[in-house]
């Protein structure tokens, strides 16, 4: 085994600070000013290195001084975007392609991101099918601009028995961002806040009533959405069927695919049939065969149920 | 293609393969038509069985590539990738689609990718009797007009319509064909993109038949399709360097304006045409229900009636095992040993030198009939019925019962199926793990196979139990007590195993379990003889022999061990001397570590050679019973409990044989892995039997 120089590592590690530096300032362009201090709270280094991060930066024409504040230059604009296109790709590629769960997305992406370069993005792109946003609900920015949401807020704000939409979740910190999931919120869902408490807000995913606190509702932005009258399949009660509607936006990559080629498209007819003997996964009938699905498979296929007839054959 | 006449048929060699939806029936399909001529081992490059069989039909020679089960050519995984690769560019002369006849709908989706890559398909209508029982009724003809090839209804289990199989693939490979391609409506945003497209594919691929499929499979951004159209694998000769990069650019574009949606619109379609073929050629007649099946399945998966059928069900096999095996084993060893005595003798009366004789009859040939006699009676009695099982459609069950817990640890279900074949022999677990096909639960249950003990290592357990509760209890008390060690063994074994996979589902492993499919087909009557033969075949004979080949060398190496005296004191016992501090600490002794070193190659030959250690002679196992055992092991060598738990524990904990470890290595393909694999089970050995021993002393 080669054992990687010192110098190789030195220039790594250079890289790494740039890329996480352009990140932050193009992060806070139009929100206060970026200032070195700030700079260096966010890379955890001494003001005195932060400093010879920042001459650095401004001797390759990423970062330029603008009355006394920094600012990126078009060059250095561009490199932030491509850091995080490369981030929320590779969260893209993790959670499609590799299955690792949501929580620990951002870590390895972390680290991954300042590995790639603009043609391994490219390809990465090409090869996730174009994607429009991360597994978090972020935009991926396409090499041309990385636009925010419009008429979003935060779903702690939204008001009571008013259908929302979840449009992103922040996935800092991890903690949160976990205590998120598992309830099941996942960008593109619908839910309804039924009531308010002391630091808890109680919300509705249509089957089922969660309470999530205050905090981590804080995370969650969210924008004016409608009730489709579909469920997800894990809903269904044994010997009850229902019609496929479609597949989870978030449900991606390979494990689409998997589910597809089952045979739940559109139109599909599926019945909840026996459940193992620990409560999961559960058998469905979909057309003609016995499929065991686990929870969070079922969870991600939406149907609508009609006069309920129960027919498994 | 066309007609050849019948003189240049005689040397004719045609390609057959035969694709599928898993648990259609497909392997009896084959088996049915190649009989016995068949052979198998693995994709090139892939660790994915490939079965191959032959059969002549009028002066023709076929070659028969029975595929891997796939739902889809999408190539998701890595059996599609098989798939669609031998079809698409090995081009077989006629590709055979066995179809489930009760699941019409999800079998049409595979059939109509195929036809989309080729038109000389025969669809092999099978498990009809299946779809009579559940009063479903198909128009054969009906839907051998909307698929535009033969369609040909099978039982292949009783060999009804195989002769018409036959002469229809014949038909198929060597008749004209008809060219048009099915048209399926695959949305607007992806039909426009399509329309364009497709007209440059056209071009460039001449008279290959599939070119819209592959212009479709360039939208989807399959790189082996793409990098075939790149290199000009589907036409060397019209092949246009220019053409190829301006139709791969054109491709590219295109994709880049189509959503995930416009990808799904494709499998929508091809099910909808499914669909519609499924209800205008067939129809469910009268009230067909699956009684059998529900109320099994009810009974199974209930915790309260499904836990005990599944724990009888295991005791059974393992009761059908050991105790089957027992009389054979017996038998073939004292057949075996008077072929030694018989061997030696004539060697002598010839006049070889007495070492020569030695390491020949009591070295090697020893060796290979002590692993022959152990081995051979409980894995042709497990596999066998393991398989049945399985055809029964029981351990599918288990698996799905089963997810539940080992999800919690990291794995898959189907670990448990892969755990039980350890039981029968690691090597072999190693092998089943690849019916998980998710590569990170896949390496899991690789790596912690060997945590359950093997066949080869429980006659030491079964030995040693006896051995201690026969030494300090009634006869009657004796046997459960030592059946209960057992168990508490296996128990352990299992534990650890939860344990492991725990642990590196979180370190090296990371990660969610991914993708989990598990079909649960309907209940199905095992062909019994059948199973016998290919289970004999394929996995008995096949770990036999891998068996023997490492024991002889073992058996030469610990003979020479034995009979060599450096100074005064045979190298054996120099080595256990060596390793005897270790030995001690571990609550064992040198010789119990350097007999472990020797049967590396085969756990079965331990206890011979603790024996043969002890005894100081080149006698691999002069003992007859368990009192000259008791005599020899407690009584002069001092064995105490504590002994015979720390070698029970070792027994389940240390490393894998050395078949185990090969074939890990050959299923991983990973030196990193392989070490792994070896040195983690070792490593808990260790520091068990060292905390235990420690402990105990203490005491």
């Amino acid at each position: 085994m080669r054992l990687p120089s010192l110098r190789a590592f030195m220039a790594r590690r250079e890289r790494r600070r740039i890329e996480d530096a352009l990140k932050h300032l193009a992060g806070l362009d139009d929100a206060p000013p970026a200032s070195v201090k700030s700079l260096a709270g966010h890379l955890g280094l001494s003001l005195r290195r932060t400093v010879d991060v920042v001459a650095d930066m401004q001797t390759r024409g990423l970062v330029a001084m603008v009355e006394s504040r920094l600012r990126l230059t078009a060059q250095g604009e561009e490199m932030a975007v491509h850091v995080v296109r490369a981030h929320r790709l590779i969260e893209r590629y993790l959670a499609d392609e590799v299955g690792e769960p949501l929580g620990s997305l951002h870590g390895a992406a972390e680290r991954q991101e300042h590995k790639l370069s603009p043609g391994d993005v490219a390809a990465l792109d090409a090869a996730l099918g174009y994607p429009a946003s991360d597994p978090h609900g972020d935009p991926i920015p396409d090499g041309r601009d990385a636009a925010a949401g419009g008429d979003e807020m935060s779903l702690y704000e939204w008001p009571e028995g008013v259908p929302a939409c979840i449009r992103h979740i922040e996935d800092e910190p991890p903690n949160l961002l976990r205590d998120i999931l598992r309830h099941g919120l996942l960008p593109g869902r619908t839910v309804e806040i039924v009531s308010r408490g002391e630091g808890v807000v109680a919300i509705t995913d249509g089957a089922t009533r969660r309470e999530l606190s205050a905090l981590a509702a804080g995370q969650v932005r969210v924008s004016s959405g409608q009730w489709s009258g579909e469920e997800p399949m894990s809903a269904l009660e044994l010997g009850e069927s229902a019609v496929v509607r479609r597949l989870d936006d978030q449900c991606r990559g390979a494990a689409r695919r998997r589910l597809l080629d089952l045979g739940l498209t559109p139109g599909a007819r599926v019945a909840s049939q026996f459940r193992a003997m620990f409560g999961e996964p559960v058998a469905y009938r979909i057309r003609g065969v016995t499929v065991a699905l686990r929870e969070d498979q079922a969870r991600s296929v939406w149907v609508a149920r009609d006069a309920g007839q129960e027919d498994e054959a | 293609m066309s007609r050849r006449s019948e003189d240049a048929r005689d040397s004719l060699l045609l390609d057959v393969a035969l694709a599928g939806n898993p648990n259609t029936g497909k392997s009896t399909v084959f088996n049915a038509l190649t009989g016995l001529r068949q052979h198998t081992g693995n994709w090139p490059g892939k660790t994915v069985a490939r079965a191959e069989g032959f059969y002549g039909y009028q002066g023709a020679r076929y070659r028969l590539v029975d595929l891997p089960g796939t739902y889809s050519l999408r190539a998701t995984s890595v059996d599609e990738e098989i798939t669609r690769d031998h079809i698409l560019f090995d081009a077989p002369a006629c590709v055979v689609v066995v179809m489930d006849a009760t699941a019409l709908e999800r079998n049409l989706h595979l059939a109509l990718q195929v036809l989309q890559i080729t038109r000389r398909v025969v669809v092999c209508l099978n498990l009809m009797d299946e779809a009579r029982r559940r009063a479903i009724a198909i128009d054969v003809g009906a839907l051998s007009e909307a698929l535009g090839v033969a369609v040909v209804p099978t039982v292949a289990r009783r060999g009804e319509g195989v002769a018409e199989l036959i002469a229809a693939i014949n038909n198929s490979a060597l008749g004209p064909t008809s060219t048009a391609p099915d048209v399926v409506d695959v949305g607007e945003a992806y039909g426009e993109s399509l329309h364009a497209l497709e007209p440059l594919v056209r071009e460039q691929l001449a008279d290959h038949a599939s070119y819209r499929w592959v212009a479709m499979r360039l939208l989807d951004g399959d790189e082996r399709v793409r990098e075939a159209v790149q290199t000009g694998e589907f036409d060397a000769l019209a092949f246009d360097r220019d053409r190829a990069a301006a139709i791969i650019s054109e491709a590219d574009a295109l994709r880049d304006t189509l959503d995930e949606s416009a990808h799904d619109a494709v499998v929508h379609a091809i099910y909808s045409q499914a669909e519609d073929i499924a209800s205008r050629t067939s129809r469910v007649v009268g009230a067909g229900r699956l009684r059998f099946t529900e109320a099994l399945d009810r009974a199974l998966t209930s915790p309260v009636t499904g836990l005990p059928i599944m724990a009888l069900g295991m005791a059974a096999v393992f009761w059908v095992t050991i105790a089957g095996a027992n009389y054979p084993s017996r038998a073939l060893a004292v057949a075996l040993f008077a072929l030694e005595a018989w061997g030696a003798d004539a060697c002598e009366a010839v006049g070889f030198a007495p070492w020569l004789t030695g390491l020949i009859w009591h070295g090697v040939y020893r060796a290979l009939a002590w692993v022959v006699a152990v081995m051979l009676p409980p894995m042709a009695i497990f596999f066998p019925l393991f398989t049945i099982l399985d055809d029964f459609g029981l351990l599918p069950r288990v698996a799905f019962n089963m997810d539940r817990l080992l999800r919690r640890v990291g794995a898959h279900g189907k670990m448990a199926l892969t755990m039980c074949m350890g039981f029968g022999c690691n090597a072999a677990g190693v092998t089943a793990c690849r019916v998980i096909d998710s590569p990170r639960e896949r390496l899991i249950a690789i790596l912690t196979n060997n945590f359950v003990p093997c066949n080869g290592r429980f006659p030491t357990l079964i030995m040693l139990s006896m051995l201690f509760a026969a030494a300090s209890m009634p006869p009657a008390l004796a046997s459960v007590v030592a059946a209960g060690a057992v168990v508490g063994v296996v128990l352990i074994g299992v534990f650890v195993t939860m344990c492991v996979s725990w642990a590196l589902s979180r370190s090296l492993l990371r990660g969610e379990p991914s993708f989990f499919t598990l079909e649960l087909p309907a209940y199905r009557r095992p062909l019994i003889l059948q199973t016998l033969y290919t289970s004999l075949i394929d996995r008995t004979l096949f770990v036999l022999y891998r068996a023997v080949v490492m024991a002889m060398p073992a058996g030469a190496v610990i003979w020479l061990a034995g009979a060599v005296d450096i100074g005064d004191v045979s190298i054996a016992m120099r080595i256990a001397g060596w390793l005897d501090p270790m030995g001690r600490l571990m609550g064992l002794d040198g010789v119990i570590l350097f007999a472990y070193i020797a049967a590396i190659p085969a756990n079965e030959i331990v206890v011979p050679t603790i024996v043969m250690t002890y005894l100081g002679s080149d006698m691999m196992s002069q003992m007859d019973g368990l009192d000259d055992l008791r005599g020899l092991l407690i009584d002069r060598q001092g064995w105490t409990l504590l002994t015979g738990v720390c070698l029970m524990l070792f027994s389940l904990l240390h490393n894998p044989c050395s078949t185990t470890i090969w074939t890990t290595w050959r299923e991983t393909r990973s030196v990193k892995w392989t070490t792994l694999g070896a040195v983690v089970p070792l490593g808990f050995g260790i520091v068990a039997t060292v905390v235990i021993a420690t402990v105990a002393r203490l005491v």
